[in-house]
C-alpha cells in the first residue's frame, strides 16, 4: 500500500482530527502508512489534533428525553388513525365554502323578483324608489 | 419480531446495497402504516435529529419542537422519498436542518439583527472562560461557530456520519464539507489554544512516563 502524500495527510488531520477511524474510509489505509513514518509537520499536526479531539470528547451528546420519543411515536399513531383522504376532504370543503361565499357576494343582494315585490310596498310608504338601488356601503 | 424489522433494524454502517434496501424498507413500511417500523425508525433516527437541532438552536425546547415537527413531516411524506437521491435518514435530517434554519431566520427577523456568530475567534477566548469547566467552555466555543461549520462538526464528529453522508445531508460536495470541518477545527483550536496546549502537555507527560 502506497502512503498518502503529505499534503493530503495534513488536510485530513485538519478536517477529521487525529483519530484514523474518523477519516474517510477509502484513505485510512494509505493514511496509516504515512502516519507510521510521519514527518515533523505531520507529528506536530497530529499532536494539536489530538489535543482538540480530547477537548471535544468532553462535550456530551444532548440528553434525549424518553417522553419525546413517546410523543414522536404517538404522533405516528395519530397520523395513521386519520384517513389519507382527510386533508383532501378538508381542503375540498374549504374550497367549496369559499366558492359559495364568493358567488353569494358577487350576486345582486336583491333579485329582480324581490325588487318587483318590494317597489309597490315602498311606494305605498312614500319612500323614493331610488333609495332601493343606492349603494350605502 | 416481524420480518420487516429484521431488514430495517441495524447499524449506521453497512454495505451500500444493504443500506439502500434498508432505507427503502423503512420508507415503505412507514408509508404503509407499520407501527413497528415507525417505532424502530424513531429509535434509530430521533437522537440524530434531536442532536442536530440542539446543536443548531442551542435550546432544548426549540430542539424538541423541531424534532416533533420533523417527524410529523416524515410520517406524512415518507411515501414521497425516492431511493437513489439521498438516503432516507439523510432526507429526514435534512428536513430537521431546514426547520432549524427557518427558526433561526425568524429569530433574526424578530431580533432585527444577526444572531452573533464567531467568525474570527480571538486567541484569548479560552482565557476569558478560564473559570468555567472544560465541557462548558468547549460547548460555548462550538456554539459560537458559524452555523454551517457547527453543523459539519456536529454531523461528522458528534453524530459520526461518514463524510459522504454528511455532505449529502448538508447538500454540499465532500470537498466543501472538508473545508467547513477544517475551518471549524481551526477556529476551535485558536479559541481553545490554552486548553489544547495544556492537554498536549499532559499527553506528552503521560507518554514520557
Amino acid at each position: 500500500m502506497e502512503a498518502l502524500n503529505e499534503n493530503r495527510c495534513l488536510e485530513l488531520i485538519e478536517a477529521y482530527g487525529a483519530n484514523l477511524a474518523r477519516w474517510p474510509e477509502g484513505e485510512r489505509a494509505a493514511g496509516k502508512v504515512r502516519l507510521d513514518k510521519p514527518s515533523p509537520a505531520i507529528l506536530r499536526a497530529m499532536e494539536e489534533a489530538r489535543g482538540l479531539d480530547r477537548l471535544l470528547s468532553f462535550v456530551p451528546l444532548p440528553l434525549l428525553s424518553p417522553l419525546l420519543t413517546r410523543r414522536v411515536i404517538a404522533l405516528y399513531e395519530r397520523e395513521r388513525s386519520q384517513p389519507r383522504w382527510a386533508p383532501l376532504a378538508a381542503a375540498a370543503t374549504l374550497l367549496i365554502g369559499v366558492s359559495l361565499g364568493w358567488m353569494g357576494a358577487a350576486s345582486d343582494p336583491l333579485s329582480a323578483a324581490e325588487i318587483g315585490t318590494e317597489i309597490p310596498v315602498y311606494s305605498a310608504l312614500d319612500v323614493p324608489q331610488t333609495w332601493l338601488f343606492e349603494d350605502f356601503s | 419480531m416481524r420480518p420487516i424489522l429484521n431488514v430495517i433494524q441495524g447499524q449506521k454502517t453497512h454495505a451500500a446495497g444493504d443500506v439502500y434496501a434498508q432505507d427503502h424498507a423503512f420508507a415503505k413500511a412507514i408509508a404503509r402504516g407499520d407501527s413497528d417500523a415507525a417505532r424502530a425508525f424513531t429509535l434509530r433516527c430521533l437522537p440524530q435529529v434531536h442532536g442536530v437541532a440542539m446543536r443548531m438552536l442551542g435550546n432544548a425546547s426549540d430542539a424538541e419542537d423541531v424534532a416533533q415537527e420533523t417527524f410529523i413531516r416524515v410520517w406524512r411524506k415518507a411515501h414521497q422519498w425516492k431511493p437513489g437521491k439521498a438516503r432516507f435518514e439523510s432526507w429526514v435530517v435534512r428536513i430537521a436542518i431546514n426547520l432549524c434554519y427557518d427558526r433561526l431566520r425568524k429569530k433574526r427577523e424578530v431580533l432585527g439583527e444577526d444572531i452573533p456568530e464567531m467568525v474570527d475567534p480571538s486567541p484569548g477566548a479560552g482565557a476569558v472562560m478560564v473559570e468555567a469547566d472544560t465541557s462548558a467552555e468547549v460547548q460555548a466555543v462550538i456554539a459560537a461557530l458559524p452555523e454551517r461549520q457547527r453543523l459539519a462538526l456536529e454531523l461528522c464528529h458528534f453524530q459520526e456520519y461518514s463524510n459522504i453522508q454528511a455532505a449529502e445531508i448538508m447538500e454540499v460536495s465532500v470537498d466543501a464539507l472538508e473545508s467547513l470541518l477544517a475551518r471549524a477545527r481551526r477556529s476551535l483550536k485558536t479559541a481553545l489554544a490554552e486548553s489544547v496546549t495544556g492537554l498536549m502537555a499532559d499527553f506528552n507527560a503521560a507518554k514520557g512516563e
